[in-house]
């Protein structure tokens, strides 16, 4: 399957249930079934959200058909990590440590663009289960970044378990993610799972020197 | 006596949908975000007396939630929800005793039905 036809049938599936979402609402309000003006209101946000993620949907997969050579702009390794702990804890992920080495990275076009398809892909390990925690450290020659259960606050005990390759495909919200994964990868960045996909990492490459 | 719903997926507009509209109908509702997050709820103590399960979840998925649910609480009905067919994990689930499976709404009629 190429990656045209793959982003048609993750659109068609995603969209689905927030048209449901929508179309269901409305329903409950034109048939009256929600005497309290609360869950009116609620209906309208409901619905109001559903569209949005829609729209939110097409981009993404509009964005498969755009250029992906992602441009040469460096960052330093602390500006990236720093923006990528902020958008991670936008989504309520705990940042466990924040400790960037010194050095550069290639962030393609924008530094924020980069930062928020590498807290996506942390993201997805996250989720909304408690326990989970996210850590940004050198690793190697790399910016490293990852993400698991916590184990004694200090470590992300399941990394130490056998690499796989991250499928994005798998993933609840796989067109967000594979674009995601798509720009990480075409700025030199490793993805991958350990600990039988309990934890998340991803290596961002680094040259000395800041930006 | 009202029948108690739990609901358990990770998409919060979904679970805000099935809340309204089951709410509505006269259901006491649970919402839990994670097949962990309702394990934890029924050792703290809630009793549902059907569980609408997702599915593909992040962490723990729905049939590993389900065979959880089944050593847990064997007497609880669960339904499952799939935004997809797949006849592997619908035998899967059926298997493991689930009581129904549920397309999500692209037609809202599935989520009233189950």
């Amino acid at each position: 399957m190429t990656d045209a036809e793959r982003v048609l049938a993750v659109l068609i599936h995603d969209v689905r249930t927030p048209l449901g979402v929508a179309h269901g609402y409305l329903r409950l309000v034109r048939a009256d079934k929600l005497p309290s003006p609360e869950d009116r209101e609620r209906a309208l946000a409901g619905t109001q959200d559903a569209l949005a993620k829609i729209s939110r949907l097409c981009q993404e997969a509009g964005g498969f058909l755009e250029d992906p050579r992602p441009g040469t702009a460096r960052a330093s390794a602390r500006q990236l990590s720093e923006r990528v702990a902020a958008v991670l804890a936008e989504r309520g992920v705990a940042v466990g440590a924040l400790e960037p080495p010194d050095g550069s990275i290639n962030v393609g076009t924008s530094m924020d663009r980069a930062a928020e398809a590498i807290a996506t892909l942390l993201s997805v390990r996250a989720g909304r289960t408690p326990g989970i925690v996210a850590r940004i450290e050198a690793g190697g020659a790399a910016l490293r970044f990852t993400c698991g259960p916590a184990g004694d606050g200090a470590t992300v005990p399941a990394l130490d378990g056998e690499e796989r390759p991250f499928d994005p495909w798998q993933s609840p919200q796989a067109l967000g993610v594979a674009l995601a994964h798509r720009l990480v990868t075409a700025l030199g960045g490793r993805v991958w799972t350990a600990g039988n996909g309990l934890a998340l990492a991803l290596a961002m490459p680094m040259e000395s020197g800041n930006a | 006596m009202t029948a108690r719903l739990a609901i358990v997926d990770d998409d919060a507009a979904f679970t805000g949908y099935l809340h309204t509209l089951l709410a509505a109908q006269g259901y006491g509702i649970e919402v839990f975000h994670s097949g962990t997050a309702l394990l934890e709820g029924l050792r703290a103590g809630s009793a549902p007396n059907v569980i609408l399960l997702d599915v593909l979840m992040p962490d723990l998925d729905g049939i590993e939630t389900l065979r959880a649910i089944r050593q847990a609480r064997p007497a609880a009905q669960v339904i499952m929800l799939s935004g997809r067919q797949a006849p592997q994990t619908i035998v899967e689930a059926v298997r493991l005793g689930a009581a129904d499976y549920v397309l999500k709404p692209g037609d809202p009629d599935g989520a009233e039905e189950a």
